[in-house]
């Protein structure tokens, strides 16, 4: 389990954020000793940090440089100051990527995976077991008693959504979201197609109805 | 300053010292002067006395010809008197300083209203910024208790960030000080953002999405573009009530200029309309049948493109389409 650490000053916003982090299988810690910052207290089993701008006393650009100068750990900046000026600012001190707030909360989590999966997984693979399938994502690959079939871009994506939110309803707007972050603008039509294709490879592999349609609601892996 | 005029406002003592030769001339006769030196004497007078006219004359043309030159160059006329030297006649002085003192109280005065508009936007500025703390604190609480009930309050809270998102810009589009910065940015990059921003409501409203050749380079600020394509995107949600929705994302390469058209198959706009879209506080037939316009959005656009020098114009046909075209200068580095 990866561990995160929070950096902002904003109590209420770090609460929800912790709360939400950790539904999404992470470890959360607070950083809120602001008086005099060292960067030798961050401790050596966090993962990622998350880092507001607008901090009382130093501001999370003078932290970012602090952390910098010991490691090189990855650091998501969050700020409402959403200008070119404080992103450049961010980068060139170091920082992994820039999420303004509010944040699309599907957005954040997209960012923090992609960058502990460069940083930290770059030989493991990932892997779900679904009723005796085995799943890669990563390759886009499905298997079955030997047998494989590969997945399309969009395919994959479903699939992946399905797995990650298993046991729960995933509904068609959530779906198309999901894709839409990936810069796959699909319509209604392409999805019910991509769903039907996605389920056809499954059955060639021998395995029926994993993934099931609610009526009017969407769709779930169970 | 004409020799007529000059005549004109002094021609009391014209008239007073021409008239008063002939009765010198008789008052020497009377005195039995030689008459040679009489005319010598009037002759002298006269010469004394034109030349204090001209004299006086061209001084004062010198001085106010060259101050009327310096006004009808000047681009802010209120810094006149900073490019003036004071004059050498009398009465010159007395305007010269009082005219100083005007203008230096009206600098004053122009000094104020800048600083108030100064602080006026630097804490609008600072506002938007603490209001988005809350904003996404409770966007953030919405998601946790993941309900579906509550899915309106995340809808309103989304509109509440676009209306302080206008604010911000408005007050960056009405200032001198310029905070974007121009670099290379790839126009498919630019749209995709934005269509991810708004992806709840384009999926929401079925609206479907189609892409043309946008692999250009465009430089520009990509906030500020983000914000401008963003209004356009929302305008186009809003007015699109067809059973099939298209919004249409196309690039282009013109001869100075690479072009990005947006394309809805929306309402359209009146072609009475049309022309007084990007006016501020401009709503139209639309606008009145709606309500839901402000009529601020594209006066915005229109404001921020002229900033960044992106020509902006929009074509549409009522019930048919409305098109957003949107040209960047190339700039001399991609050429």
């Amino acid at each position: 389990m990866y561990k995160i650490l929070i950096i902002e000053d904003d109590r209420k916003i770090r609460k929800e954020l912790k709360t939400f982090l950790e539904k999404y299988n992470y470890k959360v810690e607070i950083y809120d000793d602001f008086s005099n910052f060292d960067a030798e207290k961050i401790k050596k089993d966090i993962h990622l940090i998350l880092l507001d701008i607008n901090l009382p006393q130093k501001d999370g650009f003078y932290i970012c440089k602090e952390i910098r100068r010991k490691n090189s750990l990855p650091i998501i900046f969050i700020t409402s100051r959403d200008n070119e000026m404080d992103e450049l600012m961010g980068m060139h001190l170091g920082a992994d990527d820039f999420i303004t707030k509010p944040f699309n909360t599907q957005i954040l989590l997209a960012r923090i995976e992609s960058i502990i999966r460069r940083t930290y997984e770059t030989n493991k693979t990932n892997t779900y077991e679904i009723k005796n399938i085995k799943y890669y994502p990563d390759k886009s690959l499905v298997e079955y008693k030997e047998k494989t079939e590969e997945l399309t871009k969009n395919e994959n994506r479903i699939l992946k959504t399905l797995a990650e939110n298993r046991n729960k309803i995933v509904t068609r707007n959530q779906m198309m979201n999901c894709l839409w972050q990936t810069d796959e603008f699909v319509d209604d039509n392409t999805l019910t197609v991509n769903v039907n294709r996605l389920r056809n490879k499954l059955e060639s592999l021998g395995v029926k109805d994993i993934i099931e349609t609610k009526r009017g609601q969407g769709y779930i892996i169970k | 300053m004409k020799l007529k005029h000059y005549i004109k406002d002094n021609i009391f003592l014209v008239i007073l010292n021409l008239s008063i030769l002939p009765f010198i001339y008789i008052f020497l006769k009377v005195l039995n002067f030689n008459t040679h030196a009489s005319y010598i004497i009037i002759f002298l007078l006269f010469i004394t006395f034109s030349i204090n006219i001209f004299y006086n004359y061209f001084r004062k043309k010198t001085y106010y010809d060259k101050l009327i030159k310096i006004n009808n160059n000047l681009d802010k006329k209120y810094l006149l008197i900073e490019m003036i030297e004071k004059p050498n006649f009398n009465e010159g002085r007395i305007f010269y300083n009082i005219i100083k003192n005007i203008s230096k109280s009206m600098n004053d005065e122009i000094y104020k209203y800048k600083k108030d508009n100064i602080d006026y936007k630097e804490y609008i500025e600072m506002w938007v910024h603490e209001v988005k703390t809350p904003l996404s604190s409770a966007k953030l609480t919405i998601k946790n208790i993941e309900n579906e009930d509550y899915k309106g309050i995340n809808q309103s809270l989304d509109s509440i960030d676009k209306y302080v998102e206008q604010v911000l810009y408005y007050a960056k589009s009405s200032h001198a000080n310029e905070d974007y910065i121009i670099k290379s940015n790839n126009l498919e990059n630019i749209v995709n953002e934005a269509v991810k921003k708004n992806s709840s409501y384009l999926i929401e409203s079925k609206i479907k999405i189609i892409k043309e050749n946008l692999n250009f380079n465009i430089y520009t600020d990509k906030k500020w573009i983000l914000f401008i394509i963003d209004q356009i995107i929302n305008n186009s949600i809003k007015y699109m009530e067809k059973q099939d929705k298209l919004l249409t994302f196309q690039g282009f390469k013109e001869k100075d200029n690479i072009g990005l058209s947006i394309k809805d198959n929306g309402m359209g706009i009146d072609s009475k309309d049309i022309n007084n879209v990007f006016k501020k506080g401009y709503t139209g037939k639309i606008g009145r049948i709606k309500s839901k316009s402000t009529g601020i959005g594209l006066y915005l656009c229109k404001k921020l493109c002229d900033k960044l020098g992106i020509y902006i114009k929009i074509k549409s046909e009522e019930n048919i389409f409305t098109e957003v075209t949107l040209l960047f200068p190339k700039s001399s580095i991609s050429n």
